[in-house]
């Protein structure tokens, strides 16, 4: 079994069953098949081949999963690509695998620099489905692949890019093995079936989707794609719940507190869903209280992961008693082993803080470019305690890595980023506040005290470099940075003096 | 309302409340999306003010993108609105 044989398979038995839908088009699992071969041939005629990168950089629609499925068939590598991520850095990912293609539309690649980035075809989803000449297509057949997986099943399926803390994104290699393991695990503990209609929210470069689209494809259910555009949007979301009668949701928890909050999502005279999954941050306790009392009925888990291991650890909330204060991440799963290890490298008791490691069939193969992780366990970077029922609870990082709805940040690529403004001496970024209210504040020493840089000069250089969600949220200027006494940076009196003022500003406002 | 008066109260939002600063340099065409000025977060913000201060709901089909590009393109969506 490789991931390209699940939507094949699934075809075969129930050919018209509905497969994919996004706001203007249906398709079939036949449908979806025929199509992902059709897009299969294409690519071959530009000689792609077993292994090779193409990119993905499109919204999220069907034929974005076509394209998925249609890379997957020829045993190359898809890499999801953020559509909000400015050129500059599309193209340093382009370069960082040696992508061979990149699907996408013309207006977008029209504004990338592509003298440097040859031999790289751009591939535009506008011509692929409008020629209709399919005899100039190569043959391709799909019994060319059979079934013989073992030999394959280490090989690479697709490339997630991450914030790295050295100023450059750096890509999670993730074969069908560590995919498989974790659709598996899924599959089962969700009891997913054919009636299941799943929502798929995150967009398609998050590692929430690879649940959303496989194991929907793996028990023949639909999938439902939200588009980027609306999935803040929290009426909007709502409705499509009721709409679509979406039976299984998955997403960061601040889109779910949205939905209560603004959605009417408490508010609905029943609810479709009969199980939501959160994952990417902590879930806020009272707001997860007031869902689980409103909807006692659906089944709620809380998974756990970084993109190097899947979803490691998992949850399920079948009491919320009043003096809990915190969700666990609960216990291994699909087929993971995880521990604590303390500071100086010994496994920690239950009890005992320390840092937490994985190993298993979902770790990933490793990073692009870089040594392969092997067997080797994956330190997480999580601080975390293990309480006496068993269950992991997460504490906080060891390092600079922030979480902003889902969005994993390493402070240290923003940094590096503004430290190249040409205004800019030094630069330390801290985030405050929490889930739809985190913002990004960056602490700036100017090069000049009289020619400072405007918020919007900030935010136009983080835009020429970074994905959106890092752009940062608005500016402080100081003469000098705070330094701790080894030198470092303050970053907690830095993030404490904003606190501290923002309660002063909101105790003004009232 | 006039035009003029719709992009100046835009203005003094985006300055006062989502960038908190006298940035001289924000005019109509300021890609507000493309530089994070409005983000999922503040897009809901805006539309609370847009129902607020003009008293326009502004329907699912038009939360789109195109819409929301710059301030010109927003006071087109809501000079279109309060026109009809």
């Amino acid at each position: 079994m490789n991931l390209r044989d699940i939507v094949r398979r699934q075809a075969k038995m129930t050919p018209d069953a509905p497969a994919v839908k996004d706001f203007n088009t249906c398709l079939t699992y036949g449908e979806l098949d025929h199509m992902a071969d059709r897009f299969a041939r294409v690519l071959a005629s530009y000689g792609i081949c077993r292994g090779d990168r193409i990119g993905l950089w499109l919204e999220k629609t069907v034929y974005a999963v076509i394209a998925m499925q249609g890379i997957l068939r020829l045993q190359a590598i898809y890499v999801p690509l953020d559509p909000l991520s400015p050129p500059a850095r599309i193209s340093e990912i382009i370069q960082d695998c040696r992508m061979k293609a990149v699907v996408t539309t013309q207006n977008r690649a029209e504004h990338v620099p592509s003298a440097d980035l040859r031999p790289l075809h751009w591939l535009y989803l506008e011509n692929i489905w409008s020629s209709s000449d399919e005899l100039d297509l190569p043959a391709f057949s799909t019994t060319d692949f059979t079934e013989n997986t073992a030999s394959t099943e280490n090989e690479l399926a697709y490339i997630l890019y991450t914030s790295g803390s050295t100023g450059k994104p750096k890509g999670v290699c993730i074969s069908n093995r560590n995919a498989l393991a974790f659709i598996e695990w899924a599959t089962s503990v969700l009891e997913a079936t054919s009636r299941d209609r799943f929502a798929n929210h995150a967009p398609l470069h998050f590692d929430l989707s690879v649940l959303d689209l496989y194991v929907a494809f793996s028990v023949g259910a639909v999938v439902f794609l939200i588009h980027d555009t609306i999935s803040y949007i929290p009426e909007k979301i709502v409705q499509c719940i009721t709409q679509e009668e979406l039976t299984v949701w998955y997403s960061v928890p601040s889109a779910l507190i949205l939905m209560i909050e603004q959605g009417g999502f408490l508010e609905l005279p029943s609810l479709p869903l009969r199980a939501i999954l959160f994952a990417g941050e902590p879930f806020p306790l009272q707001q997860l209280r007031r869902l689980y009392q409103r909807w006692p009925a659906t089944r709620y888990l809380n998974l756990y992961g970084p993109t190097e291991t899947n979803v490691c650890t998992f949850y399920e909330v079948t009491s919320l008693s009043e003096d809990q204060t915190v969700i666990p991440i609960g216990t291994a799963c699909s087929g993971d082993r995880v521990w604590v290890q303390k500071e100086d490298g010994t496994v920690a008791q239950a009890g005992e803080v320390g840092e937490l490691m994985v190993e298993g069939p979902t770790v990933m193969a490793g990073y692009w470019g870089q040594p392969e992780q092997g067997k080797k366990p994956y330190a997480t970077g999580d601080f975390v305690r293990q309480q006496d029922d068993g269950n992991y609870v997460y504490l906080g990082r060891r390092d600079h890595l922030v979480k902003i709805r889902g969005h994993r940040i390493e402070l240290a690529e923003i940094e590096t980023i503004l430290a190249q403004h040409p205004a800019v001496h030094e630069v330390a970024v801290v985030v405050v506040g929490q889930a739809m209210k985190a913002r990004l504040i960056a602490f700036l020493v100017p090069v000049n005290k009289e020619s400072k840089p405007s918020l919007l000069d900030i935010k136009q250089h983080c835009a020429d470099h970074l994905p959106r969600y890092m752009i940062v949220n608005n500016i402080q200027f100081l003469p000098e940075l705070p330094r701790t006494r080894n030198g470092k940076v303050d970053r907690l009196s830095l993030s404490k003096d904003l606190t501290d003022r923002q309660k002063g500003q909101d105790h003004a406002k009232r | 309302m006039q035009r003029d008066e719709v992009i100046h109260k835009l203005k003094n939002y985006f300055l006062s409340e989502v960038l908190e600063s006298e940035d001289t340099r924000l005019d109509e065409t300021t890609p507000l999306l493309e530089w994070g000025i409005l983000n999922s977060f503040e897009m809901i913000r805006l539309f609370h003010y847009i129902n607020s201060e003009f008293g326009l709901d502004i329907p699912p089909e038009k939360m789109m993108a195109d819409h929301f590009k710059n301030m010109l393109t927003i006071t087109d969506l809501i000079c279109n609105r309060l026109e009809n």
